[in-house]
């Protein structure tokens, strides 16, 4: 069964419509990237699929079930905003999502921040915000879900820290399960995709392997989108 | 090993490429086991699911075997490596032929180059 | 589910009230030891305290209380709590229920709090005499004292959680735009209460001018006192109740369909 199945999926603010009428399929164990300009509806689009928006019509089911606790269950989201401004410690944090999702490992995240030199024992509003978004990513990738969304988790970033993400998603392949991981930013991470899906004014302008993509049209993807997209 | 993919062709197939160049250079000895698609995947930055295929391709040339459980082996056939090997070369010398022809250089005069640049090398000198 | 989003709740606010009530316990703890030594207030300013006291505490109850729906469900830390496994139910009552026992519990260490304060200039006794007294003098039985006991802590729960669950309300109906939220929910807050206002009045004034309630009056007045306070306080109870279940219902909807963070 296909992991994620968007069938005729609109949504509008107001008189403003960012999806218009989305088909698409994910199996498992792809890594795909959600490609498009900034307001080309990919946020949304992730949102539904989280449960965070609820669709104006058509459907968005994640494993054939439309967005509920049972979905959220197996579904990981790395939102772009950073949410850990809190009081809590890291190790809250850990405790937070051990008591919440039963898929969180939590000796691959322990490790995970071993790794990188970050304490536990750190305040989550003290660390800078490079050092959020990381341990947002490993809060979220230490998860053994069905299907992560990763919202723009290389917008903004140092090289480094994108290089960093980028192993960090692939050493956590499994296949099993599907990564969408939505970007404006296609040059970096072409290489880590299976399959892109462009969005443009909230429709499919075009959904194709990175392999198909570069050997029918001889060039990037990332070159192939600055054509279809050129101002 | 260090990786490069070019952008305008398919990841999987530079892929299978370089893991040719490896396995013809002995950097993967005949019957040696190769990393795990996993290890490749991370080694390269690049999706599992391309390297999947580009073993699966060389696979199919029989460069490569897989046993069920513990992975990936060269094959133990030196004969099919240097066939391999041959096609490489003869690959490379015909671009070189052609290249060479471009700039205006007759089969005769590039064998006359690379004789005398044979001669300078074992002279250990840097003029022509 | 409910159990350890509650658990965190407590978690929170605790660490905002915990050191509070300690602090006034102590506070009063000292007072009250000065006082034994000859170091008195006077009335005056004892009262004082206390009410800045009762009031600075409700303050932060009611801070609390907006600020842990507020920013844990519909700023950025939603991305978390709404992503939970969970529905909304969980998230609006965990946050209900936890409130509203911090609530009550700061209600208990003011009362204690002040009580020491007090307590050299009180004789014990002479409260326990006047509490017997004013029983005394309640023309009910005990079984009737304790109904009515009852009714009026479950009036009380019920109006905390009514009035909680309109801030809720007022909350989460700012997700309807896109900007001026705080203004918005304020709006809400001034409409309902307003609403509120107007429906009672003309409950009121129906009460007064309609024959149909005179004869319900007399019909009341026919009654035993006990049976006239029963009336009231159920028609107290149902209507609490129903604006609860309003207000439930109304930030429930919001937070499942109309949810829109930025």
């Amino acid at each position: 069964m296909a992991i994620l199945n968007c069938n005729e999926l609109r949504k509008s603010y107001g008189s403003k419509v960012a999806l218009n009428g989305i088909n698409l399929t994910i199996e498992p164990g792809r890594i795909v990237g959600l490609l498009g300009p900034n307001g080309s509806g990919k946020t949304t689009l992730i949102k539904i699929c989280t449960g965070l928006l609820t669709p104006t019509s058509g459907q968005a089911l994640i494993n054939g079930m439309s967005p509920g606790p049972e979905t959220k269950a197996i579904v990981s989201f790395l939102p772009e905003a950073t949410y850990l401004n809190s009081w809590m410690k890291v190790s809250h944090m850990l405790s937070f999502f051990k008591d919440f999702y039963s898929d969180f490992n939590l000796d691959k995240a322990q490790d995970m921040l071993r790794n990188l030199g970050i304490s536990e024992k750190d305040a989550l509003r003290s660390l800078s915000k490079g050092t959020k978004e990381k341990v947002q990513l490993i809060l979220v990738m230490a998860r053994e879900a069905k299907l992560y969304l990763l919202d723009e988790p290389i917008g903004g970033v140092d090289p480094a820290a994108r290089d960093y993400i980028l192993n960090t998603i692939i050493k956590n392949y499994n296949p099993d399960a599907s990564v969408v991981i939505s970007t404006h930013l296609i040059y970096d991470i072409e290489q880590v995709l299976d399959d892109v899906i462009f969005l443009k004014n909230g429709e499919i302008a075009l959904s194709s392997s990175v392999d198909d993509l570069r050997e029918n049209h001889g060039m990037s993807v990332d070159a192939y989108f600055r054509e279809v997209f050129r101002c | 090993m260090t990786w490069r993919f070019e952008p305008d062709r398919p990841i999987y197939i530079q892929l299978q490429e370089q893991l040719k160049l490896a396995i013809v250079s002995g950097q993967y000895p005949p019957g040696g086991k190769l990393p795990a698609v996993r290890d490749l995947a991370e080694d390269a930055s690049v999706n599992p699911n391309t390297v999947q295929r580009a073993l699966a391709e060389l696979e199919r040339e029989m460069l490569v075997y897989a046993q069920r459980t513990s992975g990936r082996f060269v094959t133990e056939e030196s004969e099919m490596i240097e066939k391999i090997k041959t096609e490489m070369a003869l690959k490379l010398v015909d671009e070189f032929v052609s290249k060479m022809a471009a700039i205006g250089y007759s089969k005769d005069e590039t064998n006359a180059m690379l004789t005398k640049i044979e001669e300078v090398e074992e002279r250990g000198d840097t003029q022509l | 589910m409910l159990g350890k989003l509650m658990k965190y709740e407590f978690l929170a606010m605790g660490r905002v009230f915990i050191p509070l009530f300690g602090a006034l316990l102590l506070v009063s703890i000292v007072n009250s030891i000065l006082g034994h030594f000859g170091f008195r207030v006077s009335a005056g300013i004892g009262i004082a305290v206390s009410v800045i006291l009762m009031v600075g505490i409700a303050v932060i109850v009611l801070i609390l209380t907006l600020q842990r729906f507020w920013t844990n469900l519909l700023t950025n830390e939603g991305y978390l709590m709404m992503t939970l496994p969970t529905g909304p139910d969980n998230l609006i009552l965990s946050k209900l229920f936890v409130a509203t026992i911090w609530g009550f519990a700061s209600a208990v260490v003011v009362t204690v709090a002040i009580l020491i304060m007090a307590i050299s200039d009180i004789d014990l006794s002479s409260i326990h005499n006047g509490i017997r007294y004013m029983f005394s003098q309640i023309p009910f039985t005990s079984h009737q004292i304790t109904l009515l006991i009852f009714q009026f802590g479950l009036m009380l729960v019920l109006g905390s959680l009514a009035n909680t669950l309109m801030l809720y309300a007022c909350m989460a109906l700012s997700m309807l735009v896109n900007k001026y939220r705080a203004l918005v929910s304020f709006g809400a807050f001034i409409g309902i209460t307003t609403v509120l206002q107007i429906i009672m009045t003309i409950i009121m004034v129906l009460a007064i001018r309609s024959h149909l309630i005179m004869d319900f009056e007399s019909y009341i007045h026919s009654l035993t006192a006990f049976s006239g306070i029963q009336i009231y306080t159920w028609i107290t109870i149902v209507f609490t109740a129903i604006l609860c279940a309003l207000f439930y219902l109304v930030t429930r909807y919001m937070l499942k369909r109309r949810l829109n963070l930025q």
